[in-house]
């Protein structure tokens, strides 16, 4: 940005917390995470400019990415069986 | 001159201070059931801005309140499917929790940000508000800082001396225990991640409607996690979360005192907004100098899930 303002680096450390779990704490892993991120950062960047929809958007699609990565969580730690 | 400057610093002190009454007291509920819910600030954010269109749309400030509670309980709910029925990282869940909330407030709140509420009138207790200098802090408040202290009184009771106090505590302390006896372990976990949601909820709300009347993105600045915090230094006792908040609204409130009063100070503004922040740990931490405290009295089972099998 060559700038420096209070809002440098605003929630790129909660949202580095969130590569880490989709990463499944590996560092390869990691990587491509913060790929996948970059493409939310940079999808919600692009739908407020052309779509109008609020930048916001992209934060609300972060929780949600951890929310559903969490709560699949469970059918790898156990089996569902139909008795 | 000086007992006005005093009584009005400590009047700002109590109405600063009642948020994190508020969230930090529900956390500790949270928190005592064995439940880390990390998602304060999210859950704030959410209430302020659901207390807020609720005021703004109905006119009401209980039905603000109300909303901005109800906001908050639905964010818990999720964190409760993910982490009870789920089971999954407490840690991750409420960091999840908190990202959500702040971005769908930001994101619900944008089309409200320029609208003002009505300031909601002090309620002014008679005889008891003539007491000078503590009349004006304790009996000219707004409603809902007489009703966190209403709250905080029945909750030190219900702790203390009730059968549901004490089936919290040892759903926190042994789950499995408590299992084995046949308490609901889940049940009693949901009803404290919800009630925990709820009293956020209604701290965002109260930061909304009652603190400052109007809502923009941002504005509830840490305070979420700042009552987190303030729930492990005040090792889960609800005495040190209320003497803890209070302190940190003081140390907030005095930095507006100093930038806008006659004295001469050469400190940089953005100090003095540090500063809160700052004292509250340095108190805090003297509090607890031993770390043997926090271990003793943090809930055994904080943080994990469990399986009834």
């Amino acid at each position: 940005m060559g700038q420096l303002t209070d809002k440098v680096g605003s929630g790129y450390g909660f949202a580095a917390i969130i590569i880490a779990f989709v990463g499944r704490l590996n560092p390869l892993g990691i990587g491509l995470a913060s790929l996948l991120m970059a493409l939310f950062y940079i999808g919600g960047e692009q739908a407020q400019q052309y779509l109008g929809v609020r930048g916001s958007i992209s934060k609300v699609f972060q929780g949600l990415l951890l929310f559903y990565l969490l709560a699949v969580d469970v059918l790898i730690r156990y089996r569902v069986r139909f008795s | 001159m000086t007992a006005d400057l005093l009584t009005s610093i400590l009047f700002a002190t109590v109405v600063a201070g009642t948020p994190l009454v508020l969230v930090a007291l529900g956390e500790l509920v949270c928190e005592k059931s064995g439940m880390l819910n990390l998602g304060a600030e999210g859950m704030m954010a959410l209430g302020a801005v659901g207390g807020f269109i609720a005021t703004f749309l109905t006119g009401s400030v209980w039905f603000g309140v109300t909303a901005g509670m109800l906001a908050g309980a639905l964010l818990a709910l999720i964190f409760g499917v993910i982490t009870i029925n789920l089971m999954a990282n407490q840690v991750a869940t409420g960091l999840a929790v908190a990202i959500f909330g702040v971005g769908l407030a930001a994101f619900i709140g944008k089309p409200f940000e320029s609208q003002v509420i009505p300031a909601t009138p002090v309620i002014v207790i008679p005889l008891l508000s003539e007491i000078p200098i503590l009349g004006k802090i304790f009996f000219q408040q707004q409603s809902l800082v007489y009703l966190t202290w209403i709250v905080f009184g029945g909750l030190v009771w219900f702790l203390a001396k009730t059968h549901g106090g004490l089936i919290l505590k040892a759903v926190g302390e042994s789950p499995a225990s408590a299992h084995a006896v046949g308490i609901s372990v889940n049940g009693v976990r949901y009803l404290a991640v919800l009630f925990g949601g709820a009293m956020a909820g209604l701290g965002g709300a109260f930061l909304s409607v009652f603190y400052t009347p109007m809502w923009t993105e941002g504005m509830i600045a840490g305070r979420g996690w700042i009552a987190l915090a303030l729930v492990v230094f005040a090792t889960w006792r609800p005495w040190r979360v209320l003497l803890g908040a209070y302190l940190f609204g003081g140390v907030l409130i005095s930095q507006f005192f100093v930038q806008s009063s006659t004295l001469q100070i050469n400190v940089p503004a953005q100090f003095l907004s540090a500063l809160p922040y700052l004292a509250t740990i340095g108190v805090l931490v003297l509090i607890c100098r031993n770390p043997q405290m926090i271990r003793i009295n943090s809930p055994a089972s904080l943080g994990r899930p469990f399986r009834a099998d």
